[in-house]
């Protein structure tokens, strides 16, 4: 398996975000963690990327606990901004080739050049939607085992939303897994083998999309609002 | 890797410290070129208001340099940045060590500046053999250089030792779930507090292992190397100090990261 | 171009079946790799293989080992699919006219009516 997650708890203060979470995910699928604000994809995500320490239980990468060996191999976008805006296109180009050994340096040129984006143009002179898109061409550029994709759709217009569906679809390693969380559901749930569902913290169903519609005659969005009643 | 990563945080610390050494060195320059027509009234008041900035901005250039490490590493590692820093296949001690490094190269760098910068608004014929005369002259047994050298790695090693002290705070600080600022500025505060605290407990003990030293120190025949060995005992429990601190933040960054 | 509450590969399946048999892609023609036909359709390369494999076991396309997919030479074989799908077709709707209480010589009436 090239994730697994065991027995993971996590709390901020008195309330307990995650409640015992387990899921084993295996590679060369593209999974969605679907929940709503607020369920715990986010902290989970995290978890895993090693930003917030664990509180109980055991995360594994390919065998790995989180560490430099797991960074290596997950390519991660989050959910903000995160790149220093003073940085010019291809400062950060340079620092994710100097870090990262999977990155591929022409791959980014070649992505941010459809974006009819120059190197040498600085973060805080784009557009928050350009920024987005910079970041995810970044991570895509990376031949990762892992990627994981914290609302790649958050709060874009139609036309950008179709870039990153074909961005992801285009650009994922082959044999690599892509774990993508979204409340959003419609629109990305025809590019999913997998669907998890979380809420309050509990992963509420874990199945391949397919097998779900076909068993239910509806799709993925329409029976997440009947489990949730959103 | 520890080298890839100090060569960005030290790109990231030029940002603020060029524009810092600039004035700095533009002081000086402007020091020294209205010093050529100093007989001028006017540019005279406008020479004493420069020597003033000049002066002023040296004295802080320490202050601040001090202020962007610590803003660069409370950004990089604990903001929206963290989410890239973390992430990348380093070690959280190399990332801690980088920033201590860069702290260190900064200072001394700013130390360089700044005597650049009073050498070129000051010079004047001679001053290179009035300094080589000021080191050596004795200084209770001691020249003076070799105590300007001992006072020097004193004041590295406070300075360090006061970085990694709000370094500690920011990692206790940021470790929480709310008021992350607050909690690293109270924590700075009990750290700072606890430390004078334990200075005055050393001072104490010296005391009474050996009472007789203030006595000594007043006496005719004070020997400056008595002083330095005093000193030593206090710049032995900074660089503790600083280990310890550097300790905490190392345990916090890795055991109780919280990024939000 | 998909509809969300049917697995996504049968549609697929479906429609390179219908690009086979109307002759989109011909017989013994290489067809699009994986991932063309995923960015095509701008679906997921695990369902583009499911579909490929469903192609495979009605026959309609075969894999040369390091070539690639290759729809049928065996045009009986494309013609019979055809014939399938059409009867199927047919067989729906009947089932759906008999549900709305048509007999088949009022069907007949009907279809002879709108040609």
């Amino acid at each position: 398996m090239l994730l697994e997650i065991k027995n993971v708890c996590k709390k901020y203060g008195k309330k307990e975000i995650l409640k015992d979470i387990n899921l084993s995910l295996p590679s060369g699928k593209i999974i969605g963690l679907l929940g709503k604000n607020g369920s715990g994809k986010t902290t989970l995500i995290k978890l895993i990327n090693g930003l917030l320490s664990l509180d109980k239980g055991e995360i594994l990468i390919d065998g790995n606990k989180v560490g430099v060996e797991s960074k290596k191999i997950i390519s991660y976008l989050p959910e903000r901004n995160y790149l220093n805006v003073h940085k010019s296109v291809k400062d950060i180009i340079d620092y994710f080739g100097d870090f990262y050994e999977n990155f591929d340096k022409d791959k980014a040129y070649k992505l941010l050049d459809n974006l009819d984006i120059k190197v040498g143009d600085k973060l805080s002179t784009m557009s928050k939607g350009m920024r987005e898109k910079v970041e995810l061409a970044l991570v895509m550029s990376r031949k990762a085992k892992l990627y994981i994709l914290d609302e790649p759709m958050g709060g874009v217009d139609p036309a950008t939303r179709d870039y990153i569906l074909d961005t992801i679809l285009n650009n994922f390693n082959e044999g690599a897994s892509i774990l993508m969380s979204t409340h959003m559901i419609s629109d990305i749930e025809r590019v999913l083998d997998e669907v998890i569902f979380i809420n309050d913290g509990k992963i509420t169903r874990y199945d391949e999309a397919d097998k779900l519609r076909k068993n239910s005659g509806k799709s993925i969005d329409e029976i997440f609002r009947e489990d949730f009643k959103c | 890797m520890l080298g890839k990563v100090l060569k960005y945080d030290l790109k990231a610390l030029c940002r603020y410290l060029v524009p810092l050494y600039a004035v700095i060195f533009g002081l000086g320059i402007m020091t020294k070129l209205l010093s050529f027509f100093e007989k001028v009234s006017i540019i005279n008041i406008i020479l004493g208001l420069m020597i003033v900035a000049l002066i002023f901005a040296v004295t802080f250039s320490f202050v601040l340099t001090g202020i962007f490490n610590i803003k660069h590493y409370l950004d990089n590692l604990f903001k929206d940045e963290g989410y890239l820093t973390h992430t990348l296949p380093v070690k959280r001690g190399t990332l801690l060590l980088s920033k201590v490094l860069a702290s260190f190269i900064t200072i001394v760098i700013t130390f360089l500046v700044v005597i650049i910068s009073l050498l070129i608004a000051f010079y004047q014929k001679g001053l290179f053999s009035d300094i080589i005369d000021l080191f050596n002259l004795d200084l209770g047994g001691l020249e003076f250089y070799k105590f300007m050298i001992y006072m020097m790695v004193y004041g590295l090693i406070g300075y360090l030792t006061t970085v990694l002290m709000v370094y500690a705070s920011i990692a206790i600080g940021y470790s929480k779930n709310s008021n992350k600022l607050v909690s690293s500025v109270v924590w700075a505060l009990i750290f700072y507090f606890g430390i004078e605290f334990l200075y005055l407990g050393v001072l104490g003990i010296v005391m009474f292992i050996n009472p007789s030293f203030i006595a000594s120190l007043e006496a005719e025949s004070f020997l400056m190397i008595d002083l330095l060995n005093f000193f030593t005992i206090f710049m032995i429990f900074t660089c503790l100090l600083g280990l310890i601190f550097y300790y905490i933040s190392y345990r916090f960054m890795d055991k109780k990261l919280n990024l939000e | 171009m998909f509809s969300n509450d049917s697995p996504i590969y049968l549609q697929l399946f479906q429609k390179l079946a219908l690009d086979i048999v109307t002759g989109k892609y011909k017989a013994g023609e290489k067809i699009p790799s994986v991932r063309e036909l995923s960015s095509i359709y701008k679906v997921n390369p695990n369902t583009v293989q499911k579909a490929l494999n469903e192609l495979e076991g009605v026959d309609l396309i075969y894999t040369e080992r390091t070539n690639g997919k290759f729809v049928t030479s065996n045009k009986k074989k494309i013609d019979s699919y055809l014939q399938k799908m059409a009867k199927d077709k047919t067989v729906f709707y009947l089932n759906d006219m008999k549900n709305l209480g048509y007999s088949y010589k009022e069907i007949i009436s009907i279809i002879e009516r709108i040609k």
